[in-house]
């Protein structure tokens, strides 16, 4: 029933030519803040660990320190052998975080192509990627996964190969639904009209058009990435030692957890809030790209 | 306006205002009404003037952010002051609401029986077989051909048409003493229209309804309804017999709409008359008239005072300075047609390019 | 009524649109529709042309049939000679120039993230400069249409319904098209905002000589605008006639019908049709397509089609019993 207001406001808004229109202001902006806020520092941290003096060698042991809990001189506390938690969860950041935003691009290009063609060409294309699309969707994703690896070896070509095949069809699904929706506008009609050609319509008015989806879908899709990479690791079958990642500290830290529950909870929890960022992030670009485009 | 024991609805001062993320939008500004048994009116008025929100506000559909003030009585029961057990059988009972969209009323995954005898089963009491006749005897009242068969269809089988009558069966079965209509037909063809705005009238003179219809068009408010009112930017403009108002307009917004309106009975290519400029912002709403900035008739003193919904002459109330027909109307019009400009500075030129 | 025939189509050099026999059919479940079936008309130069009709009755799918979207399933459609039916996709987009149309909705037909400045130099971008207009004068276009050139880099939401109109306008006219399909362009405005449209292609059209092809449901509307009216239902022809001559002398029971619930119309006919539901267009009635609706149907109407046949200067009807006045039809 509200949106009989909110159409009234949007009419009124529309018929006086608000330059700048103001956004709806709403609840969650700060929450926005905070989630896009917690993204760029672990960024940050990630990127430039490295260079950065007070963060620790993630491989030294130090045996005066082993299996600690927090402290100022340990954040997160040690591992088994007294290796800086903190710096490790930094070190396996690098990894986790390539992995996810390797997989999210290739599942933006692969399957955002497919689903675009799909989508608008129609026909057979459409039905050839459709098929595709529930063939893939349909094989018990963990087992391919371990399939794959197992068959391929545990290397991070082959983590990447083996869940970019989860991400593409996910991903050419939601692109392919948006941009039926899309082609079906008259705009796309109109420009038809005009002689524009099939290709540069599908560039300047569609693409355009289904972008903010698929970006919105991106972020969704790499907080996905990032926990299946993290169950891979946990599970053993991703990347392998010594190469850190998230899920491997976790792992690692569960073996004693009665001597190292930081080693589960604390990297667990930058995997949660990164995770939770990137889903709230997506959702709130999906939320500002809307535009309202029709009149009636 | 009198104040009548037998009034089926009295409206005092009221005022729907919605808060919204760019401030306050009053949506309804001061309405007074009174309607009475078997009467039936007709508001007019354009998108964003009002007239849906006021129908949804009498049938207790307020949106949540939205605030009324004044008090509406219908049947003699002021609607704030129903204790919770009057209210739960009183909307849908005592009034009942008919939308544009009859897909918003009728539940697509439910056979039509049971979506018309839910709610005289549960609001009457009656048992399934009675509810059942009264379903099958409804659907013959709106004319549908073979109601036996339609009991057991779903909505999506029926014509946009057939739903709609369906949507008014609905509203009529637990005998609304009061039915709002709002656009019943603007999403039909104009010959199921007709037949639509037919079978409303009927039903009203054999059950002594009385009806709000809203519509945007002018064209069904006459001949359909015993008075109109005309609504712009969530005030009463003029309220009017239908005989009177055509016969003799005063406000110049409802003269505005009727000449902007093709008149098939005119020849084909006959220049039109749209209304120049745009409604007000609501959100930012003019101190004086709202109709000024785009008002023929507009002098300085439109600007700066907001006219009160007076009674010209008997049953006729307008909201004007310098109503139409009038000495002084008339005086006003012919004062700005000789400076070019009104008093609200719109220019009287029909030629000059104007950007809209 | 509904009836098929070619004995309305004129024989004039000025003829820029000529239509035969046009049949367009959707694939549905398990079959096809004919939304148009066996349909002809012309258009000539300068002229408009109404089409009217409830909804289902193909006068959409007609006019977009005419610029080949979608591509008719049979039949033929002449634009200056030229067959357009049987032009392969290449040859049809040089074409499209000419033949150009304003959609219904005024906000979903504007691209939502490009400045209305481009989208009105759309045609022009892809085309080059042609006849009027040239991308300098895009200013001189905006103004005439009544858009502020200083909004040229605007997004289409921050238009009314109205203005987002008079941009579609703009963008039809960029290319000097011959032909202009308005596809129930004021439907979803205001009245007075629909006055202010309805007049700004009357200008438009008088300005830059142009036919148009008008598509409504309302009849007034259809009125005021068209210089000829043609009256559709169920995908054929019930009568062609000049505007002001069919709405003066009715002669089809189906035509006479709609003009009888305009509402608030002091027009003398009043002819109800029957209370009967609208017949499929999958499986529409034998003979005269109307006969389940018409009050004046017989058992001829019931199996024999009517053809179109003249009842007066330029006035056409499909009807086996048109209603003719006593003078008329001595």
């Amino acid at each position: 029933m509200s949106s009989v207001a909110a159409d009234m406001a949007v009419k009124s808004a529309r018929a006086h030519d608000i330059t700048d229109p103001k956004r709806p202001a709403s609840q969650h902006n700060w929450l926005f803040i905070l989630a896009a806020g917690w993204l760029i520092v672990v960024l940050f941290f990630v990127v430039f660990g490295r260079w950065l003096p007070f963060i620790q060698d993630p491989t030294a042991k130090d045996a005066q320190a082993i299996a600690q809990s927090p402290s100022w001189d340990h954040w997160f506390g040690t591992a088994t052998f007294g290796q800086d938690v903190f710096a490790r969860v930094v070190e396996g950041g690098r990894i986790s975080l390539f992995v996810g935003a390797t997989v999210t691009f290739i599942g933006i290009f692969l399957g955002g192509l497919l689903g675009l063609l799909a989508g608008y060409l129609r026909g057979w294309v459409d039905s050839l990627v459709r098929l595709l699309i529930s063939v893939t969707l349909a094989i018990p994703a963990l087992l391919l996964v371990i399939f794959i690896v197992t068959i391929q070896g545990q290397s991070l070509k082959n983590v990447i190969l083996a869940v970019s095949l989860l991400a593409i069809p996910a991903l050419a699904r939601i692109v392919r639904a948006s941009t039926l929706q899309v082609a079906d506008r008259d705009y796309v009609k109109a420009a038809q009209v005009l002689g524009v050609k099939k290709g540069s319509i599908l560039v300047r008015e569609v693409l355009p058009n289904v972008m903010p989806t698929l970006v919105s879908f991106a972020f969704l899709t790499f907080g996905i990435i990032l926990v299946a990479e993290s169950s891979l690791s946990f599970l053993g079958l991703s990347v392998e030692a010594p190469t850190i990642t998230w899920g491997s500290i976790i792992a690692e830290g569960r073996i004693k957890f009665s001597d190292t529950p930081h080693m589960v909870f604390l990297p667990g929890a930058v995997l949660f809030l990164t995770v939770l960022s990137l889903n709230f992030v997506g959702d709130q670009m999906l939320k500002r790209f809307d535009i309202k485009e029709s009149g009636l | 306006m009198s104040d009548d024991r037998s009034n089926m609805l009295e409206i005092d001062d009221l005022r729907v205002e919605f808060s919204t993320a760019a401030g306050s939008l009053s949506a309804v500004d001061g309405v007074s009404l009174q309607l009475a048994e078997k009467e039936s009116i007709a508001i007019v008025g354009e998108s964003g003037s009002g007239k849906s929100v006021l129908a949804r506000t009498l049938i207790g559909l307020l949106a949540g952010n939205g605030t009324r003030t004044g008090s509406i009585r219908i049947g003699g029961k002021d609607i704030d002051a129903l204790t919770k057990k009057e209210r739960k059988h009183f909307f849908g009972v005592q009034a009942a609401m008919v939308f544009q969209d009859p897909m918003t009323s009728l539940n697509p995954v439910k056979r039509i029986g049971a979506q018309l005898t839910e709610s005289m089963k549960y609001h009457l009491d009656l048992p399934s077989n009675i509810a059942n006749d009264r379903a099958i005897a409804l659907l013959r009242q709106v004319h549908i051909p073979s109601p036996e068969r339609r009991l057991r269809q779903y909505p999506h089988e029926l014509s946009g048409g057939m739903r709609q009558r369906v949507v008014i069966a609905m509203a009529l079965a637990c005998e609304p003493r009061l039915l709002i209509a709002d656009e019943p037909t603007t999403a039909l063809d104009v010959t199921v229209q007709k037949t639509i705005l037919d079978v409303i009238d009927e039903l009203r003179a054999e059950r002594n309804m009385s009806l709000i219809l809203i519509t945007h068009d002018l064209g069904v408010a006459e001949g359909r309804a015993d008075r109109i009112g005309v609504m712009y930017a969530g005030r009463l403009m003029e309220l009017a017999s239908a005989k009177d108002l055509f016969s003799g307009m005063r406000h110049p917004y409802t003269q505005a709409l009727l000449r902007s309106i093709p008149n098939p009975d005119r020849p084909s290519h006959t220049r039109l008359h749209p209304i120049p400029g745009r409604p007000p912002d609501l959100l930012n709403p003019p101190t004086g008239c709202a109709f000024a900035a785009r008002c023929r008739h507009a002098r300085p003193e439109c600007v700066d005072n907001k006219p009160p919904l007076i009674e010209g002459s008997a049953g006729h109330f307008f909201a004007c300075h310098f109503p139409v027909g009038t000495p002084e109307g008339e005086a006003a019009l012919a004062e700005n047609m000789r400076a070019g400009v009104t008093g609200a500075g719109l220019s009287l030129d029909e030629a000059a390019e104007e950007f809209v | 009524m509904a009836g098929s025939g070619t004995a309305h189509l004129r024989d004039d050099p000025r003829v820029l649109v000529r239509v035969e026999h046009m049949v367009v059919e959707f694939p549905i479940h398990g079959g096809t529709v004919q939304a148009v079936s066996d349909v002809s008309f012309d258009l000539i130069e300068g002229e408009t042309l109404g089409i009217v009709g409830e909804s289902g009755c193909g006068k959409s799918t007609t006019a977009r049939a005419v610029i080949q979207m979608p591509r008719p399933t049979s039949g033929s459609v002449l634009f200056r000679g030229t067959d357009l039916t049987q032009l392969s996709a290449e040859d049809l987009r040089s074409v499209r120039p000419d033949l150009q149309m304003i959609f219904q909705d005024p906000i979903s037909s504007l691209n939502p993230r490009r400045t209305v400045h481009d989208i009105i130099a759309e045609g022009l971008r892809v085309w080059g400069d042609r006849g009027e207009w040239s991308i300098d004068k895009i200013d001189e276009l905006m103004e005439a249409v009544g858009i502020d050139p200083r909004y040229g880099e605007r997004k289409p939401h921050q238009f009314s319904g109205g203005q987002c109109q008079r941009i579609s306008i703009a963008r039809a006219f960029v290319l000097d098209p011959k032909v202009i399909i308005c596809d129930e362009p004021v439907s979803a405005l205001d009245v007075s905002v629909q006055a202010q449209i309805l007049n700004l292609l009357e200008d438009m059209k008088a300005r830059y000589g142009v036919s148009l092809m008008f598509i409504s449901h309302d009849l007034s509307v259809v009125k005021n605008i068209s210089d000829r009216v043609m009256v559709m239902y169920l995908g054929k022809v019930c009568e062609v006639a000049g505007s002001d001559d069919l709405f003066a002398r009715p002669t089809h029971h189906y035509t006479r019908a709609l003009m009888a619930a305009i509402p608030g119309s002091r027009a003398i006919v009043d002819e109800q049709v029957l209370e009967a539901e609208l017949p499929s267009a999958i499986d529409p009635p034998a003979g005269c397509r109307f006969n389940t609706r018409c009050p004046a149907a017989t058992d001829e109407c019931r199996s024999v089609e009517p053809q179109l046949r003249p009842v007066g200067d330029g006035h056409f009807v499909a009807c086996h019993h048109p209603h003719l006045p006593v003078a008329a039809a001595s």
